[in-house]
């Protein structure tokens, strides 16, 4: 019997429980008008606080932000792209944007854009950036953080060595670096924090492509596989091979990479502005910035833009470039920039001294005509992905040489 | 039963999973009691010097922890009671019965599951939202009682063939029907692999996070994918994640606490022979 | 055993909600998957969608670099876990059995892993066999077992086992409650008349416990191997399927294919491989326990 009424009083209870979900199920319908906004954060907070004058600017539009954590934002995206459910604007990488146009995810932005008064308040690189080799945009400019080289200040004083300028003063310091500071037979400390897991082709074309080589030629062939790029790779390998990096760089990650600089395992990091906050709270002063170093044709610094695209099926289009627009603005755009840690590039700000007097940021914007943007291919995403980080973890593990790594690189970047 | 507990197979055993159960927890603990800029130091401290319940104020005050808590403790709850409910039928039927399809449908239950979850993402992220009922904590509890409902089919009925179907005899005898046998006679006896089948799909659904980071949104987030969500493309957070971690586990192992006596229920009740 | 011999309706209905849950909701997802998986149908490049019968399978067999390794991967990773897992679980059962202070205690403890979210496992496992600064190797070191710092997770022979000892460590509870529930059932007199006969504990439980239990041990290891064969987020957390493909499944290739490279077809045909070698493992498996388990009649 006892058991009986329990299982009753469960069944109620659970019955009430429900209920409430049904009703919220029930879509309200809302008188004014609403622009959902999906974005990852950069740093916790930041686009909420950034975003609050939007309803007095616009009182009645309702802006309904809504962060999606970044582990599982392109799967949504995806998702909701195939099911119909993409809100009105979303933040996105450049190199999404084929398949989001293969799955007619994407409006066009070019009469938006064209009619725009404060259109040159963004440089031309930028509009370039988000065109990403198409024949329209069909993005917007949103945010930038361009790779530079981070230095443990009291290691480079210790081996009386000068920040690295060239490529050859980079590996030298790599090897200058690497020491056994406890004489027990093992190395302590390494030259190079080496990032062989997924996301590590940023700081690998940075030190590679830099001798002239790029992904394409301009007409549009596959231009990686050269025997300079054989052998720039090679060198760059050889960081590892000769023990200038720490023994789990092959699958070194993010974390691993700063959490290694961070806690004195390797004296030198490439990374950009984001990590910047986190890094002055544990090294304080004891880290300096530098740009990439030059090769034989000069500099190559990867950067990673963001940009915002506004969904196709969108029933608030106007709305929604509106707020492109007003994200865009001084006000907006610095707010952004200061809380998140990102470069800003819209004109007045580029010149306010919170930032050109911040060492990270001026290292991110002193040499902005050497950024580079990578190419916006069908295959960079299975390419970035999958095929770069399994490839080079073989190179640096012996299974295959440099010439051998190249070639797979340029077969899969090539294929269809 | 007394038994002289012998060094071997009894002290050092325990000893050893003790240890290796609550180590990589302790460190947990641990780190979610030091300052922030201890966490990863120059110095490897495994104790914080300057411990500190930042983490959990933090936890508490700036996130939605609380509420992602309570999104999961509903939607578990109510997994367990429509796959508890449905499963216990038909471990039942498959274990009382023996018919044609039987057989196949045993090894129906189990080769559906098969298929990697990941290839059902986007077509149930279609059928949801298509329901209408994406985003709620609904179209979890859906998907999970879906996803526990073999297992437990399985495990029910591996339980019930236990139980001597004699005892239902003689009920029958007595003018049990249908009903009244399974829920009079062979539902107690079930006791203890009732609990333990339920936590089962409890815990399932509380681990899960596959389904979870996909078809929730802010309202409806369940705990792990708030965890993982304290994971940012260049940050982690581990203050919040070591303090969310132990927050998430606590009182499961508490209310386990309190259930487990169940499983000691043994042959007091009712009786199996005699 | 069930005397009647007349068409009995009750079944059914028992089974009608199960049956119905299923089938509506996994069953249309299924059969796209296995559809999809003859057709190249990239979602980088719908337009190019095309039926293809079976090329995406040869190509997996003969031309995929990563199929084999993941396979053989596949293969230790479920073998090596379940059976780890069972015999520990086994044995720690055992243990918890026997009437000792503190023992509520103790068997709540050991759920912990259990219930412990896989990122924060993913995470604790990586730190402990963290290359750089890691707990083991300090350990390992102190005993003079290694000489100097061993990059677990990075080198292509050490990945995939620290995966499997995360992966049992977070499955004991499971099997330990399922095999504690079945001993509870046992009945206490076949052990009092056997210790009356003369038999030892041994014998005790090579011959009364082992055969209570068994067909619990049958459905739960039969369930475990499912789940460890299906398990992504550990490995894909801790290390991408690296280093190269040492530590790469069948199921978190899959998901690579078909989520991150967005190659559904593709990756539909991996799951489906996949899918075909756990049934004809799990076919064989419960052809073999008949007689223990029960489940299946003969």
């Amino acid at each position: 019997m006892k058991k009986r009424i329990k299982k009753l009083l469960s069944i109620t209870l659970s019955a009430c429980m429900i209920l409430p979900v049904f009703s919220v199920s029930v879509v309200e319908a809302k008188p004014e008008k609403t622009i959902r906004v999906w974005y990852w954060e950069d740093n916790d907070g930041s686009y909420a606080d950034a975003y609050d004058t939007w309803s007095e600017q616009y009182p009645d539009v309702n802006l309904e932000l809504e962060a999606i954590p970044w582990n599982s934002y392109h799967d949504t995206l995806i998702a909701a792209a195939a099911s119909g459910d993409l809100p009105d604007v979303y933040k996105i990488q450049p190199t999404w944007i084929p398949e989001l146009r293969s799955l007619n995810a994407v409006a066009k932005l070019d009469e938006y854009i064209d009619s725009w008064e404060d259109k040159d308040t963004i440089p031309e690189s930028m509009w370039e950036s988000a065109r990403a080799g198409q024949e329209e945009t069909y993005a917007w400019p949103h945010s930038l953080v361009v790779l530079y080289l981070y230095c443990r200040k009291s290691y480079f004083e210790d081996a009386g060595l000068e920040y690295p300028k060239t490529m050859d003063e980079f590996y030298q310091a790599c090897e200058a670096l690497t020491k056994d500071t406890d004489g027990d037979g093992s190395t302590d400390i390494y030259g190079f924090s080496m990032r062989g897991a997924r996301g590590g082709h940023f700081m690998w074309a940075g030190l590679t492509l830099n001798e002239g080589i790029d992904f394409f030629d301009d007409a549009g062939k596959v231009s990686l596989n050269t025997p300079e790029m054989v052998e720039a790779n090679q060198k760059y390998l050889d960081i590892y091979q000769k023990g200038w990096a720490p023994k789990t760089a092959p699958t070194d990650g993010y974390t691993e990479i700063v959490q290694n600089f961070e806690s004195g395992v390797t004296g030198m990091l490439v990374h950009h502005l984001n990590s910047a906050k986190e890094i002055t709270e544990v090294l304080g002063d004891d880290v300096d910035v530098v740009a990439l170093p030059e090769g034989a044709a000069g500099r190559y610094l990867p950067s990673e833009p963001c940009h915002w695209a506004v969904s196709a099926n969108s029933e608030s289009t106007e709305e929604a470039v509106n707020f492109l627009k007003y994200a865009s603005g001084e006000e907006a755009h610095k707010e952004l920039c200061k809380n998140a840690g990102l470069v800003p590039f819209v004109t007045p700000v580029t010149e306010d001294p919170e930032f050109t007097g911040d060492k990270f940021c001026a290292a991110s914007m002193e040499y902005l005509d050497d950024v580079q943007i990578f190419p916006v291919v069908n295959t960079w995403g299975d390419w970035s992905e999958t095929v770069w980080p399994q490839t080079i973890q073989r190179a640096m593990m012996g299974e295959i040489d440099s010439a051998e790594m190249i070639q797979i690189l340029a077969d899969n970047l090539a294929r269809e | 039963m007394r038994q002289r507990k012998s060094i071997w197979t009894f002290y050092i055993p325990i000893v050893f999973f003790m240890v290796t159960v609550l180590f990589p927890f302790a460190w947990i603990l641990l780190t979610s009691l030091k300052e922030k800029k201890e966490m990863f130091s120059a110095e490897f401290h495994f104790l914080p010097l300057e411990p500190t319940l930042n983490s959990y104020r933090e936890l508490f005050e700036k996130t939605d922890f609380i509420h992602n808590m309570w999104n999961s403790l509903v939607v578990s709850f109510v997994t367990v009671l429509i796959a508890g409910i449905v499963s216990f039928m038909a471990g039942y039927a498959l274990s009382r019965y023996r018919f044609k399809i039987r057989n196949g449908l045993m090894y129906f239950f189990l080769l559906l599951y098969l298929v990697p979850s990941t290839l059902l993402l986007i077509p149930l992220y279609t059928i949801f939202n298509k329901m209408g009922i994406l985003h709620t904590q609904l179209c979890l509890i859906i998907a999970y009682s879906t996803y526990s409902i073999p297992y437990s089919v399985w495990l029910t009925t591996g339980f019930i063939n236990q139980v001597p179907y004699e005892l239902e005899e003689a009920a029958a005898l007595d003018g049990c029907n249908l009903f009244q046998r399974m829920i009079r006679i062979v539902l107690p006896l079930l006791r203890p692999a009732m609990v333990a089948s339920l936590s089962f799909i409890f815990i399932t659904s509380w681990n899960e996070y596959t389904y979870a980071n996909m078809f929730t949104n802010k309202d409806s987030r369940t705990v792990t994918v708030a965890l993982s969500n304290f994971m940012s493309q260049y940050n982690i957070r581990w203050d919040l994640i070591t303090a969310g971690g132990i927050i998430v586990v606590i009182p499961v192992v508490i209310m386990f606490v309190i259930v487990q006596k169940d499983l000691i229920a043994g042959l007091t009740a009712g009786g199996v022979k005699g | 055993m069930m005397k009647k011999k007349k068409f009995q309706y009750q079944p059914f209905i028992l089974l009608a909600p199960a049956i119905l849950i299923v089938i509506l909701i996994i069953g249309y997802p299924v059969v796209r998957a296995v559809v999809l998986s003859l057709y190249k149908y990239d979602l980088t490049n719908l337009q190019g969608v095309k039926f293809v019968g079976l090329q995406n399978y040869i190509d997996i067999f003969t031309k995929d670099p990563a199929f084999w390794p993941a396979f053989k991967n596949t293969v230790i990773w479920v073998s090596v876990t379940v059976i780890s897992q069972l015999l520990l679980s086994l044995l720690l059962a055992n243990i918890l059995n026997k009437f000792f202070i503190g023992r509520g205690i103790v068997r709540s403890v050991v759920l912990i892993p259990w219930v412990t979210p896989c990122v924060l496992i993913s995470l604790m496992w990586a730190w402990i066999f963290n290359g750089n600064y890691g707990v083991m190797n300090e350990i390992l070191q102190k005993l003079h077992l290694i000489n100097e710092n061993v990059a677990w997770i990075a080198q292509s022979n050490t990945a995939l086992w620290i995966q499997i000892l995360a992966m049992i460590w977070q499955g004991i509870p499971f099997f330990t409650i399922m095999i504690l529930a079945a001993m509870q059932s046992v009945p206490r007199e076949l052990y009092e008349s056997a210790s009356v006969d003369g038999a030892s504990r041994i014998k005790q439980y090579f011959y009364i416990t082992i055969p209570g239990i068994a067909s619990t041990i049958v459905s739960t290891v039969m369930i475990r191997l499912i789940w460890v064969f299906n398990n992504v987020d550990i490995i894909y957390t801790m290390t991408g399927g690296g280093p190269g493909y040492s530590s790469l499944t069948l199921s978190v290739y899959t998901y690579l294919q078909a989520q991150k490279s967005m190659k559904f077809g593709y990756g539909s045909a991996v799951a489906i491989i996949g899918a075909v070698f756990m049934s004809i493992v799990i076919f064989i498996y419960l052809r073999i326990t008949r007689e223990q388990g029960g489940m299946i009649d003969k």
